[in-house]
């Protein structure tokens, strides 16, 4: 096993540091469907979290419900902490003011994000005139320097530039000056490299890298790509129909995962890599759910090639994992894994406990951290890890 | 070579006609607005075989994919169907049509909302006048193939999720029976655990249906999977093709190689991270001055020479009135290619085919 991930680390202590990002129990619902379904999820200053996800996981809601940018349609309920801060218990206007230098946001369609009749320069410069009290010129100025931080050849040009007039590439970079012009101690990246084509992502993966090093901000990094994930992340959280289904540190969640759907998604990509040219690929079996659809048990069941009874009545709760769990000792009575303390945590109480460790059967330890920011959870009735 | 190309090649005969390539590009350039986006591409997908054309946004792969429908006509060069000429006569066009399946992109797109299962996938037959009485039939019998049995008919499109409707696609294309599958970008608007099941549909078909397959995508392990043959395209120009194996696992074109070190890695501990050098921009001019709208040369707006297509075709960036943007006497992707010299600058370098079949256009080509 690789060195105790970040991730596991405890909550804060009294006087420790926030983490950069602390959600609780978050709920997102449309029309009464949920599109979030009780996701908790914490990322360290300094830490890269990687959410994956395919349509209708939830996790572009998910991303939005941080940010506090869903429209009023949507029902939030859950807690969520930035640095700290609870945009929630501000009134309006001082969450938006707030949330300014708290969260930076990099959208996928960087065109449909940025304003197309005002240049680049100007749009990043507004942050520092409203947000830092600036005067237009000093502004000017300090966005300049932006568009240098993120590496862009003559930024004095770029900062007249229409939108239009960058390349996709280029836009994006100037979305991420953009986001991290106020220093936020969060950054939440959209699926930023999707429309890109593949040497472009790889300047943009290089980029956030680099910044991410200077400036040590936390970054919820969504997307549905598994190269991406391997390139960046230090934790990752595998959503799937509104959940968590498994979560843990990148290496290890990459060596040995243990949700049937994460193996099936690291095995489509390792298959797609090293499979025989011409020969069939390797398939996963129907399609994620729709919000509308009926669930009952487990959301994967109906594609999961362990699905037992039990799979189809009951969801299986988040739980942490026995690392040295053998290949082969799937489900069996003695079951692998135990539901965490903190999952049945009644929402309201604080998170100033500090962690507790609770001795488990057959030699299982179960970390009890006052978050689900254990070190490896899957959701799954049959976890198994493969060789 | 901006004159049309002379209709010169008659009618072939039936014998030659199968052992022609189905599909054959000679020489190939397309122009819009006087920028080239296809620059005398030679190309040409054998009966039963799989081409891929792999390249970034901009490279020309849509506009062969244009070309190949016979929806457009290239500026100069020969396109061959089967030995012969496009037709220029509509009604020849359709009936060669009937002969070219095609899937795109995105099957939200490609299908319209207001038309029901039924009419979707017996469109073609429509257009080619061949509907008849037994189209309910086969049209049920199109989407059992693609995996949709239980699909009613008179249902619409909405109904179904992304892999649903590129298999709603995939029926389509097939139902006039046609000899040549296009498939432009079929999976990438897909979920990733979707992806796979389109891919394995349209390889079964390629094998049950004896197709013969032009397959564009970006991504060159997916490409790998599918064709035996690739062609490497970049702005507008081919870099290198030859058999998928070799041109995958030892590319000679720096571009190749570069596309290849691009892709992600596939595990934390083998993370590629930085910027690949052979991909970095080249070093742009310091910035003084804004690009007057019109200007010649380079367009200096762009951190790298990958132009959105669009941008190419609409943009008033600064680009370039005629092919003086890259020069047609330069190697397209010397500005940034880490081993460029001098030379590459100042010739285009010409297409060199060796021994193994592969063929390359590059002045140094890596050692393969």
């Amino acid at each position: 096993m690789t060195a105790a991930p970040a991730m596991a680390t405890s909550a804060p202590g009294p006087g420790g540091q926030a983490a950069a990002l602390e959600v609780e129990s978050l709920r997102v619902c449309y029309g009464g469907l949920p599109a979030v379904d009780d996701v908790s999820l914490r990322v360290e200053t300094g830490q890269v979290a990687a959410l994956i996800g395919e349509t209708s996981s939830g996790k572009s809601s998910l991303a939005l419900g941080v940010a506090r940018l869903l429209p009023s349609s949507a029902v939030v309920t859950g807690r969520v902490e930035i640095a700290g801060t609870d945009l929630a218990e501000l009134p309006g206007r001082e969450a938006r003011r707030r949330r300014a230098s708290l969260v930076g946001y990099i959208a996928q369609d960087a065109m449909a994000a940025l304003n197309p009749v005002i240049p680049v320069g100007r749009q990043i410069a507004e942050q520092f005139r409203v947000h830092r009290g600036m005067h237009r010129a000093e502004a000017a100025a300090q966005a300049v320097r932006e568009l240098a931080r993120v590496r862009i050849d003559g930024p004095e040009r770029v900062a007249r530039a229409y939108p239009h007039q960058l390349s996709g590439g280029m836009r994006q970079r100037v979305m991420i000056a953009m986001a991290m012009a106020l220093s936020p101690p969060l950054l939440i990246a959209d699926e930023p490299t999707t429309a890109l084509d593949v040497s472009t992502q790889a300047e943009i993966l290089g980029l956030v890298g680099q910044l991410q090093a200077e400036t040590g901000s936390g970054i919820l990094w969504i997307t549905h790509d598994m190269g991406v994930v391997a390139e960046l992340a230090d934790v990752v959280a595998v959503m799937y129909a509104g959940r968590i289904v498994e979560q843990g540190p990148a290496r290890d969640l990459f060596d040995h995962p243990m949700h049937p759907y994460t193996q099936g998604l690291l095995r489509t990509r390792r298959d797609l890599r090293t499979g025989r040219p011409g020969a069939p690929l390797y398939q996963i079996e129907g399609s994620p759910p729709a919000l509308s659809a009926q669930r009952r048990g487990c959301a994967f069941a109906p594609r999961c090639a362990r699905r037992t009874e039990v799979c189809t009545e009951q969801v299986p709760e988040l739980m942490a994992q026995d690392h040295n769990l053998q290949a082969g000792n799937g489900p069996s009575g003695a079951s692998p894994s135990r539901p965490l303390a903190a999952a049945a945590r009644p929402p309201g109480s604080t998170s100033a406990a500090g962690p507790a460790r609770q001795p488990g059967p057959a030699g299982t330890e179960v970390l009890a951290t006052g978050w689900l920011a254990g070190s490896w959870l899957a959701a799954c009735h049959h976890p198994e890890v493969l060789s | 070579m901006t004159a049309p190309a002379p209709n010169i090649e008659p009618e072939v005969q039936a014998g030659q006609r199968d052992a022609a390539p189905v599909l054959h590009f000679e020489s190939v350039s397309k122009y819009y607005r006087g920028l080239a986006a296809l620059d005398q591409v030679t190309l040409s997908l054998g009966r039963g075989r799989a081409l891929g054309l792999v390249g970034e946004s901009g490279s020309g792969k849509s506009t062969c994919v244009r070309l190949a429908l016979g929806l457009e006509r290239p500026t100069s060069g020969h396109l061959t169907f089967r030995g012969a000429d496009y037709p220029r006569s509509r009604r020849r066009l359709r009936t060669l049509r009937r002969e070219v399946g095609f899937v795109l992109q995105d099957p939200y797109d490609s299908l319209d909302p207001r038309m029901r299962l039924r009419e979707i996938v017996s469109e073609p037959l429509r257009a080619q006048r061949l509907r008849g009485r037994d189209t309910d039939r086969l049209v049920a019998e199109m989407l059992r193939a693609v995996g949709l049995g239980d699909a009613p008919l008179d249902s619409y499109p909405a109904r179904y999720s992304g892999g649903g409707r590129q298999r709603i696609a995939i029926a389509r294309a097939l139902i006039t029976d046609p000899a040549v599958l296009i498939c432009d970008e079929p999976t990438s608007s897909l979920d990733v655990s979707v992806q796979a099941q389109i891919v394995n549909l349209l390889l079964e078909a390629k094998r049950s249906r004896d197709l013969s397959m032009l397959f564009v995508s970006h991504d060159l392990d997916l490409i790998g999977r599918v064709a035996d043959t690739l062609v490497v395209m970049y702005r507008g120009r081919v870099m290198e093709s030859g058999p998928a194996e070799l041109v995958r696992s030892r590319p000679r074109h720096p571009y190749t190689k570069s596309l290849h070190d691009a892709v992600p890695a596939d595990h934390p501990a083998r993370r590629k991270m930085s910027t690949p050098a052979s991909m970095r921009p080249g070093t742009g001019q310091p910035g003084t001055g804004h690009p007057a709208p019109g200007s010649t040369g380079r367009p200096v707006l762009a951190e790298s020479a990958v132009l959105a297509e669009s941008a190419v075709l609409a943009g008033p960036t600064g680009l370039a009135e005629s092919t003086g943007s890259s020069g047609p006497d330069c190697c397209v992707f010397a500005s940034r290619c880490a081993a460029a010299q001098a030379r590459c600058y100042a010739e285009r370098p010409p297409t060199v085919t060796e021994a193994d079949g592969r063929s390359h256009a590059c002045f140094f080509p890596l050692a393969g």
